[in-house]
Order: C-alpha cells, then structure tokens, then sequence
C-alpha cells in the first residue's frame, strides 16, 4: 500500500505540528548531576544493582555460590531412596588409576589472571563463549569468542566498560546474554554478530512494580523467557518473582511466577520439557542471614502462563536423607535425558578442609512426577547430554595447582556416575557437544606460581568410552 | 573518556533525540525519555566511544519509549498532542497518535525524517522486512484519516 502525494502531504503537515512542540529538552549539565548523583534523578524505575550484580557474577562462574542453609525436613513427603554416602575424596591426577585424556592444544588460549570462560553455546553461525579476567584494575575484561565449527576461535568483541557477561541462552538465530557494565545493574543483551557487539534490551517494567532485574535468560519452545525480580513498593521488601516472555526478543510480555517470595531468590537453570507446553525452573531460595534459609524450589508453568511454585525440601530432605549438618546449598545442573528432567543438588556441611557433600537428584518425569534420589558419589558440578548419556565434569574439590585436573564422569540414568578418565594438568568448566564424536570444552591451566595467574582455553577432544 | 566527549555528543544529538521522542511520546514525556537514555548511556560508556552514537542513542529513545509506554496502566498518549490544531488535521494527528509506537516510530523517521527504510532498520534494531511491513499496516491505519 502506498500514499498519494497529496496524503503524504497531509501526514508531514501533521507531524510537522507534532513536531513544532519539540521542548528544548535538559542541558548536558543537568544529566551529568544526575549521572554523579541518582538520588536526584526524577526516574520512575531504579535497579537493584548490588543484588543483580553479585548475581551475574554467580552466573559467570557456572554456579550458583553455596549460602546458608537449614534442612528442616517434616518427614511426610515422598518415598525416597535411603541415604547416600559422602563425596569421596578426589584423587589425585595419576594417582586415580583413570586414564588420562589427552585434550591436545587448545583450540584458542589466553593467559592472564583469573581468566574465566563460561558456558559454550550453538548458535546458528557456529559456537559462541564469552570470557572474563581480573585484571587487577577495575573494571574487567569481558569478551566473546566466536567460532564457525566449535574449532577455531577468535574474539569478536571486548568491552573494557563491561563487568561481566552471565547467563547465556541462545535458540540458534538470537544468543542473549545477562550483563552489567561499569557497576550498573545487570542488562539484558542481545548478541549482534553483524556489528558485532551486545545490544542491549529494555524489558518493559511488570504492572505495578517499580523496578525489576533479569536474572536468567532460557530457551523455550515458543521464543524465550527471562526469569527475575520485581519490587512493587520502595517502601516495603516485598518481592515478586517474575517472568518475561517473547517470541521474537522485541516485544515481551510479564507474568508472575509468584508473588512476595520474602527472601533472596536465586534461579539457576530453566528448562523446556519439550513437550511444547511446560517450561520447568529451578531455584534457591533464602537469605545468607535471616529468618527463612535458602531452600531448593521449583517452579513451573503450561503454555497458558499460569506458574506453580513449589518447595522442594520435603522431598529433597525428607527422612534425614540429608543430614542436619549440612547448612550449604547449590544446584549444580539441570538437563533432559530420555524426556525426564534431572536436577541436581549439592549440600555440604561448611566445614573447610573436612567438607562433606551429598547430593540429591530430582527427577521429573515425562509424566509430570517428581522424585528425589541421594546419590553417592562422584558428583558432577556441569552435566551435559552427549551420544544418549550425560557427560560431567567433577573439579577438583581443592583448587591448588598440584590437583589442577577435572574427573570426566559417565552416567546413563543420571544418578549414579563412573569415572572415566582424568584432565592432568586442566581444570575444565564447561562442557558441550561438538557433533557426536566430540566433546567442546572451556577451562584453564593454573600457574603453579602465582596463585592468580592462570591460562584460560577452549578443548576438543573425545570422551574415553568408560566401562 | 569523560564529559567533554560526552557533551559533545549530547549537543550534536539533543535535537534529533528531542524531535524523536516527541514523535514518539508527545512533548509532554519527551524530555524526560531523552534524558533517562542519555543519563543511562553515559553511566555506562563514554558516547563518544561509541562507533555510532547517534544510532544507538535513537534506538534506546524507542526502546524507552515502548518500555514507557508498557509500564505505566496509567499511561495514555493524549488523544492529541497538539493543542489546536487545524480542524482538517485534527484526525490524521490523532490517527499517528493511535499507531502502535513502532509503526509510528517507522512512519515518523520516513515520513518526517526521510530516512530510508534501510537507514531506519538500523536505527530501530530491526530487519529492512520488518520497516517496510510497519510502515504498510502504519499506511493502513492512516488512509482513512489522510483522504
């Protein structure tokens, strides 16, 4: 369709008017003031920056930190399997009796001081890894690397003004990131590999709320899905637990997922069940010193937007599954297997070098059942789906550069895991499938002299078969 | 990188942003989405580091403006954002003023600015499809109000 002359220049008559009441707009002055000084900023929406930021930075190392925790199981849940054993102590590389898997050269290098990598995701073009370091001077580097075929790498982008990159979702055509630059509030961002760079994306304010945060961004069937915080009133602590939805990354729409959780809420990992309605969360909850202790929790919504949220302790912890002195918690991993949706969580008792874990997975079936089983150890801390079984990773429990190695796990029902083979000399983080022979990995090589200084790397390498 | 380079982009931009925002939100919010973009943006970086201020500042008017526009019940665009205005334009104004802010973002950078639809997918983040798809359900709306 198209206009004639004569209503074209009807239109930019019309818009001239508009045009004509262009106020003159605030001198640059006035902005720098409230640059330097928020408080006098005449803004609707203000971010929770210190929460959010502690909370892409959890993302950014892979896991979400251990807090607190106070098992308080009523005994009346579900059957559950009985008491698992203590993780045993790792061994040492060579010392495990487990080959050694030869990782090769890695595929692209950075030496520095802390460098992190973090999750590798497929997008459409290839592969795509965004990276950190401490470079002893504030702010970070954070960067990303791209590749065509999982094999070779380069940085396609890197912002000094940037703190962190976190959580990474990608369904193929569009990868969107958590981020925060220079201090601010963590961002949604939108990886733009034309230019490239990150764009960022306004996420429209739920109704009602003064402010919100994005913590995790996740796949769906049907687009994606950013779970985060909302605050309806400054003047209370309540907060929501919401969710934005899109199709397309451009238009979102909010839903809540729950109202007032009343203590710190963390969300790890969300996943689509696949069944091309129910999209399923996984959640900490609770405050490192407070009345209500971190507890695990899901939560779970159909394609009609309506969210359930549920506490798991009773299933988790019941019948002392767990014991009492187990005061830390953290969930590890979330994935798919055979249409059911491992979880696994790793308490442990917060006792330094006498540590003791146990590990409970949660398994929801195709079904829509839950269970909960204690696992004995090893335990994974990065699960991933490779040739019809999962692949884990286990680091090392003591990070001294004497034990720098990973453990390779091997599990065909998700609870029960062998040992297959050792990374001497290389802690990995991340692992991923590169094709079906495979596997991708990001990690580094400590320097055995400088407790900071390490080398971050990127590996292909086949998995030892196992038993 | 401070704020020199920052208030050098500000100053060659303020206008421009200003004109979009009113387009956009009417005169009434303009000053205040232009100031939280600038303000937001300069906390971040330095303008002047960007490769291409002007793009992105324009794109994070809109962005403000839809988010604007979404978070606020109690937000409603005047029925018409020009007090007065001649009779024979009273409905084309109102008409723009009902276009979803993206049309009327897509109409208002083509119809007012010139801009091509090539020029406006990149100022708005979107495919050249997807302008020329909003300026045709814009067009839509308009045609009867423009006869």
């Amino acid at each position: 369709m198209t206009l004639t002359t004569h209503e074209e220049e009807k239109l930019r008559q019309a818009l001239a008017l508009v045009v004509d009441t262009t106020p003159v707009g605030r001198d640059f002055e006035e902005l720098e003031q409230v640059r330097l000084n928020p408080v006098i900023a005449p803004r609707r929406r203000r971010t929770t920056r210190i929460a959010i930021t502690a909370v892409a930075f959890a993302a950014v190392v892979g896991l979400m930190a251990p807090i607190t925790l106070l098992l308080t199981g009523d005994g009346n849940g579900p059957t559950v399997t009985p008491p698992a054993s203590t993780d045993p102590t790792l061994p040492d590389a060579g010392e495990s009796g487990l080959p050694v898997v030869s990782l090769g050269d890695p595929l692209w290098q950075r030496d520095g001081d802390e460098v992190m990598l973090g999750e590798i995701v497929a997008t459409a073009t290839g592969f795509l890894v965004n990276g950190t370091e401490n470079t002893h001077a504030l702010p970070w580097p954070v960067y990303t690397l791209t590749s065509p075929d999982g094999l070779t790498w380069t940085q396609a982008w890197a912002q000094p003004g940037f703190d962190m990159l976190g959580p990474v979702a990608s369904n193929g055509t569009t990868t969107l990131a958590l981020g925060a630059s220079s201090g601010d509030a963590s961002t949604l961002y939108r990886w733009n590999p034309d230019v490239p760079t990150w764009d960022p994306i306004e996420l429209p304010l739920p109704e009602g709320a003064i402010r919100a945060v994005a913590q995790l961004p996740a796949v769906i069937d049907r687009g994606w899905l950013v779970v985060g915080l909302a605050t309806p009133s400054s003047f209370d602590d309540r907060t929501d637990v919401v969710a934005w939805r899109s199709t397309d990354t451009i238009d979102w729409i909010t839903e809540t997922i729950a109202d007032d959780v009343g203590a710190v809420f963390y969300a790890g990992e969300v996943i689509d069940t696949g069944d091309g309605e129910t999209v399923v969360g996984f959640a900490r909850i609770g405050e490192l010193e407070g009345e209500r202790p971190p507890h695990p929790i899901v939560f779970e919504t159909d394609s009609q937007g309506e969210w359930a949220m549920t506490d798991l302790t009773t299933l988790v912890v019941d019948d002392g599954q767990i014991g009492p002195g187990m005061v830390n918690l953290q969930l590890v991993d979330a994935k798919i297997l055979d249409g059911n949706l491992y979880a696994w969580w790793l308490f442990d008792n917060g006792q330094g070098d006498d540590t003791q874990r146990q590990m409970v997975v949660t398994l929801r079936t195709d079904a829509g059942t839950w269970s909960a089983t204690s696992t004995a150890g090893p335990f994974p801390t990065r699960v991933t789906p490779f040739g019809g079984e999962l692949i884990a990773i286990q680091q090392p429990a003591d990070w001294s550069f004497d034990r720098a190695a990973s453990v390779l796990l091997r599990s065909t029902d998700g609870i029960t895991w062998e040992p297959i083979g050792t990374t001497d000399g290389i802690a990995l983080r991340h692992l991923v499938a590169l094709g079906t022979e495979r596997l991708l990995a990001t990690g580094a090589i400590p320097d055995p002299g400088d407790s900071q200084a390490n080398r971050g790397g990127i590996w292909a390498f086949e998995p030892p078969p196992g038993n | 990188m401070g704020m020199d380079g920052n208030a050098e982009v500000y100053s060659k931009y303020r206008g421009e942003l200003l004109r979009y925002a009113t387009g956009l939100v009417g005169t009434g919010r303009a000053e205040d989405v232009v100031s939280t973009v600038v303000v937001r943006a300069i906390r971040r970086r330095s303008l002047a580091d960007l490769d291409n201020p002007r793009a992105y500042l324009l794109k994070a008017v809109l962005n403000e403006a839809r988010g604007l526009a979404r978070r606020q019940d109690t937000f409603s665009l005047p029925d018409n954002p020009v007090s007065d205005p001649p009779i024979e334009l009273l409905d084309v104004i109102a008409a723009v003023w009902r276009l979803p802010i993206r049309q009327r973002a897509a109409v208002f950078l083509f119809y007012w600015e010139g801009h091509s639809v090539a020029e406006i997918a990149e100022l708005m983040g979107v495919r050249p499809g997807t302008v020329k798809r909003y300026l045709h359900l814009a067009r839509e709306r308009l045609k009867g109000s423009l006869q």
